[in-house]
Parts: C-alpha cells; sequence; structure tokens
C-alpha cells in the first residue's frame, strides 16, 4: 500500500479547465471520497491518477514513484500499480468469472495453481466462492461489482480508485454493497479513492472528503468536521440540506463561541464574528427549534410547507418576507397555517 | 362535446388498421414468399410434374459443380479480403486519432454504391494493354499480354474492394458501443495498448466480424457484374453468370433447370447465414455498460504513416479505377493513345444524343428505380408500423418476408419472377413477362427491406405516446397515420427511398435476367456495351453513371442532421 500525492495538478480540455490546481495527499492506508455536483471535475481528477488521462500541469506521485512529473514524465495506466472498480463494473463478456478476475496475474505471467489459488481468495473475500465458472451475464448487479471488486483485489494494488460504483444499483443493494466496501477496505488496509455525487455514501465510507466545486477542492475534510464546519456556502448548501442566512455579529463570547442577531433576536452558535459585522449563517433543519408562538427568545413564523419524512417532519417557516427557515422536528408534527416559535439552538458562522 | 364515430360497430375484422395490415400482407406475400416458393416448388415439381429427374440431371452436371466451387473460391476470397480491408479501416477510423475521418469515410463507402458492372469496367480500363491511363502515361503493358483482371484473381480482389465496406461499417458499429472502460480495466490491470487489442478489443468484436464477413460472403456469392465482367473473357463463370449464360443462350424453355441452379446458389447463401448464426449463438458476446465515447489511442509518429496508408488504398481502389473510367470515356477510338489533343467528347455526345437505347435506358432505370422508391416509401411507413409497434406473429413472419429476397443473391428472386409471371396473371389474365412490370415487381420484392429499415429504425427510436395522445384525442388510425405519425418518421422514409432508388437506379443481377428488347436498364447497357466491344461508350455511360450516384450521396448526406442514426449506410 502507498500514499497518493497530488501537486498542483491541471486538466484543460481545450479552453476549459476540468480539474483546476488541485492538490490532495491521501496517507497510504486512507479512504478518500471526491464529492461533488455533476462536472465538478471529480470523475476527471480520478482518471488523471489512473492515466487515462494527461495532466495539462502538476505532479502526481504514487507510494515512492512519480507518475506525472510535471517534466514530461507520464506512466501509462498498465505501469501505475492501480486497481480500478469502474461504475459500469467493465467486466468482459467473452471470459467468466475466474477469468476476469484473473487477467491481471495472466498479464504479469502468472499462471496455474498460484493464480488459481489467489482468484479464489479474492472471490471468497468478496463472498463469491464458488461462482469462477459464471458468465458476468449471468449474474446480478451487485454480484457483478463483487467481481469487478475481486479483479481488484487480486491484482495487489497500490491504491484502488472507484468510479462511483454503486451508482447503477438499488437503494437496498447499495446498503450492502456499503458494507462490502467498508469491511474490503478494512481487510487489505488499501489506500482508496472514492468518487460519487451521493454525499450519503461519502459520509459513511471515507475518513476524508474531498468536496469539489467547478474543477476545485473546495474542503478537504473528515465528516464531522464537513457537516459541522463547512468552509464555504457552497459546501454548507451542499452538504446535509444546510442553509445559509444573513446574520449580524452580536460579539464574540468565548473562542469559537459567538452571538448573532437573526430577525429580531439574538442566538448563540460557532464561529468568529465581530459585534456589528454583517456574517452568513450555516444551520442545519435539525439544529433549528419548533416552540410555542411567543416563546421567550424565539422568532415568530408561519408554517409555509410540511412534508413528513417517518421519522422526521420537515417544516418550511417563513420568518418575514425575506426568511424563510427549513427545521426539521421529530415525529409527526405542525400544520401549514400554524404559527409558531423558531429558535437557532446551533448554527455555524461561515468564514469571510 | 366532441362526437366520437362510431368506430366500435365496425371494430374486429373491418377496422381499418386490420384492413391495411390485411393490404401490407398480401403485398409483401406476393413479392416475397409467393415467388420464392414458387421456386421451391419448380425445384421438386419442374413444369408441374413432381419429380426429381431434372434435380438429378443438373446436380450430376459438370458445369454444375466447376460453377458452384468457383463460386465458393470467389466468394470467400472476396470475403476474406473484405475482412481485412473492412477491418483495417474500421479500427484506425473508430480507434485512432487519425484526421480527416469524414473524408476518409465517404470515399472508402463509394464502392460500395457504385454498381459492380462499373466497377468492373473501370479496373479493366485500369490495366491491361488498351488503358486509355496507362497509354496516355506511357506505361501500358505491351499489345497481346493477357489483362491481369481476366481471372480469377481479378474476381476475388473486386469483391473484395466492393463489400468491404459491410465489414467496416458492421465492425465500427461494434467499436463505437464498445464501452470505453472494457478497455480501461485492461489497461489498469497491467494490459499494454497492443495486448489489450488480442485480449479484449478482438473478441468483443468477434460478432460485428462474423456478421460483416458473412454479409461480404453471401454478397460475393450473389454478384453477377464482376464475375461476369471479368471472368466471360477468360471462361470463368460462377453460379449467377452460368445461370444468366443458360437463360440467355436457351430461353424460358430451361427455366426448370436454372431454377435448380439459383435454389443452389440460395442455399449456399442461407448455409453462410446460418453459420453466422450459428456462430454467434455459442457464446454471450453482449457487453454491460453504456457505449462512451471513442477510445481516441494516439498514434504519435505512425500517425502520418497511416494516414497515408490509407489515403493510397482509397487511391488505389477508388480514385485510379475512376481516372481510367474517365480516360477511356474521353478518347475516340479505343487504343487511341489519350492527350490533349485526342480528348474528345464524343462518346458523351453519342450516348447522350444518338443512341436511342441509352435515352431510353435511362428512361427505364429512372422509372423503375423512381416508382420503387415511392410505391416502397409508402408501403413501408404503414409496415413498419406494424412491425416496430404492433408486433404479432404475423407481422415477425412480414418481417422476415420483406427481408429474405435481398438477402439472398438477386439471381434467386429474377429466377422466381420468372417463374411465376411467366404465365398471365390468373383471374387478372394480364402477362407482365417481358414488360418492364416484371422488372418492376422484383424491384419491390428486392428492395423493399432498404426502404424498410430506416423506417423501422425510426419508430424504434420514436415514443409511441406520439401516436397514444393521437389516439386519447379521438383520432381514428388512418387520421393518427397521416397526422401523428407519417410526419415524424417522413425523414426517415425519404432516407430509405433515396436508398432505394440509388440502388435500383443502377441495378444489374435481376434486370439482367428480367430485361427484353426496349426494357433495357442502365445496368443492362453498360453491361450490353462493354459486352459488345463498346468500352469507351460504355465508359462514358458509366461516368454519367457515377455522377448521378455522387450527386444523390451528397445530396443525402446534407440531410443527415435531420434523419435518425443509423439510416444511412454510410454513416452508421
Amino acid at each position: 500500500m502507498a500514499d497518493l500525492n497530488i501537486t498542483s495538478v491541471w486538466k484543460h480540455f481545450g479552453e476549459d479547465a476540468a480539474v483546476a490546481d488541485v492538490s490532495l495527499a491521501a496517507q497510504s492506508g486512507e479512504f478518500v471520497a471526491l464529492l461533488g455536483p455533476s462536472g465538478c471535475g471529480k470523475t476527471t481528477l480520478l482518471r488523471l491518477v489512473a492515466g487515462f488521462e494527461r495532466p495539462t500541469g502538476g505532479h502526481i506521485r504514487i507510494g515512492d514513484r512519480d507518475m506525472v512529473d510535471g517534466n514530461g514524465l507520464f506512466v501509462p495506466p498498465e505501469h501505475r500499480r492501480v486497481g480500478m472498480v469502474f461504475q459500469s463494473y467493465a467486466l468482459w463478456p467473452h471470459m467468466n468469472v475466474a477469468e476476469n478476475v484473473g487477467y491481471p496475474l495472466r498479464v504479469r505471467g502468472l499462471r496455474g495453481p498460484e493464480a488459481g489459488r489467489r482468484i479464489d481468495l479474492a472471490l471468497k473475500q468478496v463472498g463469491l466462492g464458488g461462482l469462477g465458472d459464471r458468465r458476468p451475464a449471468n449474474l446480478s448487479g451487485g454480484q457483478r461489482q463483487r467481481v469487478a471488486l475481486a479483479r481488484c483485489l487480486a491484482m495487489e494494488p497500490d491504491i484502488v480508485l472507484l468510479d462511483e460504483p454503486l451508482a447503477n444499483l438499488d437503494a437496498h443493494l447499495r446498503e450492502s454493497m456499503q458494507h462490502q466496501f467498508r469491511t474490503f477496505h478494512q481487510a487489505t488496509g488499501a489506500t482508496m479513492v472514492y468518487v460519487t455525487h451521493d454525499q450519503a455514501e461519502a459520509m459513511a465510507l471515507a475518513d476524508r472528503i474531498a468536496v469539489m466545486d467547478r474543477g476545485k477542492i473546495v474542503q478537504l475534510a473528515p465528516p464531522p468536521e464537513l457537516y459541522d464546519r463547512p468552509a464555504s456556502e457552497m459546501v454548507a448548501r451542499f452538504i446535509g440540506r444546510g442553509q445559509v442566512i444573513s446574520v449580524t455579529g452580536a460579539g464574540q463570547q468565548s473562542d469559537g463561541i459567538c452571538s448573532i442577531r437573526a430577525g429580531e433576536q439574538t442566538f448563540t452558535v460557532r464561529g468568529q464574528v465581530e459585534a456589528g459585522q454583517p456574517a452568513r449563517l450555516c444551520i442545519r433543519p435539525e439544529w433549528l427549534g419548533i416552540v410555542e408562538p411567543d416563546a421567550e427568545g424565539s422568532l415568530r413564523a408561519g408554517i409555509t410547507a410540511r412534508t413528513y419524512r417517518g421519522a422526521v417532519t420537515s417544516l418550511e417557516v417563513a420568518v418575514s418576507d425575506d426568511l424563510t427557515l427549513s427545521a426539521e422536528v421529530p415525529g409527526f408534527a405542525g400544520q401549514i397555517g400554524d404559527t409558531v416559535g423558531v429558535t437557532i439552538r446551533d448554527g455555524w458562522v461561515l468564514p469571510q | 362535446m366532441i362526437s366520437t364515430r362510431p368506430e366500435s360497430r365496425f371494430a374486429g375484422l373491418f377496422a381499418s388498421d386490420r384492413l391495411m395490415l390485411c393490404g401490407l400482407a398480401v403485398f409483401v406475400i406476393s413479392l416475397s414468399a409467393l415467388p420464392l416458393g414458387r421456386l421451391l416448388l419448380e425445384g421438386v415439381a419442374p413444369g408441374g410434374d413432381p419429380g426429381l429427374g431434372v434435380a438429378r440431371e443438373v446436380l450430376s452436371s459438370k458445369s454444375t459443380w466447376l460453377a458452384t466451387r468457383r463460386s465458393m473460391i470467389t466468394g470467400i476470397g472476396g470475403a476474406v479480403i473484405s475482412v481485412i480491408l473492412g477491418s483495417i479501416f474500421a479500427l484506425l477510423v473508430a480507434l485512432t486519432n487519425i484526421r480527416a475521418k469524414g473524408p476518409l469515410v465517404f470515399c472508402f463507402m463509394i464502392p460500395m454504391m457504385i454498381p459492380p458492372q462499373i466497377t468492373a469496367l473501370s479496373w479493366i480500363q485500369l490495366f491491361g494493354p488498351s488503358s486509355a491511363l496507362l497509354n496516355a502515361l506511357g506505361i501500358a503493358p505491351p499489345l497481346g499480354s493477357p489483362h491481369p483482371m481476366y481471372s480469377q484473381e481479378g474476381i476475388i480482389l473486386l469483391l473484395g474492394v466492393q463489400h468491404a465496406p459491410l465489414v467496416f461499417l458492421a465492425l465500427r458499429a461494434g467499436l463505437r458501443s464498445l464501452p470505453r472502460e472494457m478497455v480501461e480495466a485492461a489497461r489498469i490491470s497491467g494490459s499494454g495498448r497492443l495486448r489489450v487489442m488480442f485480449d479484449v478489443v478482438v473478441p468483443l468484436m468477434t460478432p460485428p466480424l462474423i456478421a460483416g464477413g458473412a454479409l461480404a460472403f453471401v454478397s460475393a456469392i450473389g454478384n453477377f457484374g464482376i464475375p461476369a465482367m471479368l471472368g466471360t473473357p477468360v471462361s470463368y463463370t460462377t453460379l449467377p453468370v452460368l445461370i444468366y449464360q443458360r437463360l440467355s443462350g436457351f430461353g424460358p424453355s430451361i427455366i426448370s433447370e436454372v431454377a435448380i441452379l439459383s435454389i443452389i446458389i440460395g442455399v449456399i447463401a442461407l448455409t453462410g447465414l446460418l453459420v453466422q448464426g450459428w456462430m454467434l449463438s455459442r457464446r454471450d458476446y453482449r457487453t454491460i455498460g453504456a457505449p462512451s465515447r471513442t477510445l481516441d489511442l494516439t498514434l504519435g509518429r505512425l500517425r502520418p504513416v497511416a494516414e497515408s496508408g490509407c489515403w493510397l488504398v482509397i487511391a488505389m481502389i477508388l480514385i485510379a479505377p475512376l481516372l481510367a473510367l474517365i480516360a477511356t470515356s474521353l478518347v475516340s477510338a479505343y487504343g487511341v493513345r489519350l492527350d490533349f489533343q485526342t480528348a474528345t467528347l464524343d462518346a458523351y455526345r453519342e450516348v447522350i444524343f444518338r443512341q436511342e437505347v441509352t435515352g431510353r435506358a435511362f428512361r427505364n432505370s429512372f422509372i423503375l428505380a423512381g416508382g420503387a422508391a415511392l410505391v416502397l416509401m409508402f408501403v413501408a411507413i404503414p409496415l413498419a408500423y406494424f412491425i416496430a409497434w404492433r408486433r404479432s406473429g404475423l407481422t415477425r413472419f412480414l418481417d422476415i418476408a420483406a427481408e429474405t429476397p435481398y438477402a439472398l443473391p438477386g439471381v434467386v428472386l429474377a429466377i422466381a419472377c420468372i417463374l411465376i409471371f411467366l404465365k398471365p396473371i390468373p383471374v387478372l389474365d394480364i402477362s407482365i413477362y417481358g414488360t418492364l412490370w416484371i422488372i418492376f415487381a422484383a424491384y419491390l420484392g428486392r428492395f423493399l427491406t432498404l426502404g424498410l429499415r430506416p423506417v423501422i429504425s425510426a419508430f424504434i427510436q420514436t415514443d409511441r405516446s406520439l401516436e397514444e395522445a393521437a389516439q386519447s384525442s379521438g383520432a381514428g388510425f388512418l387520421m393518427r397515420l397521416r397526422t401523428a405519425i407519417a410526419p415524424a418518421i417522413a425523414p426517415s422514409a425519404a432516407a430509405g427511398a433515396i436508398l432505394v432508388f440509388m440502388t435500383a437506379f443502377n441495378e444489374l443481377t435481376v434486370s439482367a435476367l428480367l430485361w427484353s428488347s426496349g426494357t433495357e436498364t442502365l445496368g443492362v447497357l453498360v453491361f450490353n456495351l462493354d459486352d459488345g466491344g463498346y468500352s469507351v461508350m460504355a465508359s462514358a455511360v458509366a461516368v454519367l453513371a457515377v455522377i448521378a450516384i455522387l450527386v444523390l450521396m451528397t445530396a443525402v448526406h446534407a440531410l443527415s442532421g435531420r434523419l435518425p442514426k443509423g439510416v444511412l449506410p454510410w454513416q452508421t
């Protein structure tokens, strides 16, 4: 296993920069997710690491080997010792399962009982022991993805790249495959880079998440930090249905805790803002409290929309003409037209 | 309230859609299944008397087996050349970053659109002691030396060139739908580019290669123009040529004999198609995953080499023969050395203004091709509608029946048409044998599938809610067909009609067996002029025909933006 160092990498398609000055360091054994809306450059970045695209600038280093050094060195994909799991699985229909899994070994000239042993082991590790003779066409979607994973395992790569591997599976299967990936990661200790547009998937799997937007990494942090302390409005909105409102600073209480004014009330939130200064506040739906109308320290608001989600009910509450908030309360609650009180129990002042 | 017409009263047997389906079934069956059935009947009951005497006689004849062997040799040899040529071009165009792919593909497709007798004629004019081009350049072989094209090898080469586009198209379509990830997964597993080719690309391309090869074989087996023009001078006879010689030598009296011969050739073609089906069914080659953009292998320093190689091939198989054809058409008499003083348009003046038969042939071909295109366009829309959107046992049968006359060699349908139209049509008591109508009937049967395929693919790509919306608005079947369906499908139907026109306009195989004095077609004219030794005039007519084809191809090409994908054979 090896660490991955991406330094100031650029990739232009014509005039457009799909990846713009991206740097990313993944430690050996780390699980990094690349998360972002479609077209943000996450897949291009992955393909740069794999060697399917040639960067227009920057360095890429895997372990102690330079893949791209900015001086013309470019190691082709077949010499990078990188494993990849594709969205479409990319199983070859003219080979059976064992031949698919054993292909990287065959290419390296490994044949006979030793190859067979490693193929069996890889298939067992993904729970497909004994299915080596099957044709890919006769497998279910989840099984195909496991074969792709086993092929990756068999080649014992330095780094494993996963390109939206669960996008073609249904919700239920996705859950169980997430578990499979976690087990795979723990068992092999492989360095993994995982591209997804599904934040829940990234949160569930990754040690750190790199949120990408328009070719750049806007924040690279462990999932809880991303959720609690987003670095920008884009991250705040993209992760966890965050909302961002304009507030005014009302004094610093201690390091990292401050007061802000929103509507006619003052609330205590996390972050830094000087008194009297305008600021942008990130609020998660569950950070809002719904109380009796006119309760002390609450904003008076009317419920304008209600969506029942089972464990919780999402409410749209209008505080004023230009301030509408999304709140989440346990159980089944509220009715459109009801007047309620809204409190901000937690919030994060976005860094300027 | 909008009053609805009491359609329910006629529901069932007399509903307009049912009536139309019945009409279409009669059309397809009487032009395809009926003649072919009649041909089979002739095989076991020649002249109406059950018995295998004629069949035994034909099958024990030495000339039958010699022609069969030669058909097999030239068919297989031609298919091999087509596969080699077609796959090299397809791999380069689909997988690499060579430049000017559009013009390259267009030029590579032209041999397929040029009729075989003209291909043969132009290659004859390219080589040999009397070549106007070689003489003009002063490099012609000495008089009296044998012409290299009049040989088995010449036939094989031209059959290969003529049908290479079929392999190219099949393989390129396959390569285009090859998911990029299939290749990338192999690269990341440690395979270099060359190894990926052999481990992944070639195995996955087996189905299109087999399909394209089989198609090239069947087309080569059925080809009449090339072996007729290149083989006849050296008495090298393939089955279609044998049938032609027998029929033109003895007339319809030996129809039972040639019926057996055409059954043999039909069986060979069918066997080719069945072997293809069997080879494809042995393995599951379906790829999983959406097709992605082309692979774009970077050739680097090899790119100029590959590009010049491609254009050199185009120059050899297309440009040089056409130049030779033009050169011949410009000399004042065959054998005269061509230069700026001797060049003359006399041959063109002769064929356009003086020769009555030329004008007649152009007119006949125009009427036949235009009529067939028009009729088939109006048949194709409702027929494709039933085949694509209203599937049933009957429509599946009609689908196959429409395909068969084109899948089988042209002589098969021609002989079948002679058999069925030799006697006056029952009930109507009209005889169409010896008139333009018998050629017209054969064209309708043979080219139905050309007009039909584009329309079927348009229907498949069109959402059926188009019709359902009209239906829920209260429109009856004919109304829906006219107002909601036909307008959406019309461009494809027009493209199909143009394909029919282009193919029929220069057709030779069918009309060579069905023409009589006064009903010559353009294909027959070129063939007869050359056969009669009028090479210069034959070349002039051929040049005019090629110009007509290129104009048509360019015109349709300009329309291609408005057509659904895969309608034009040279595009996919």
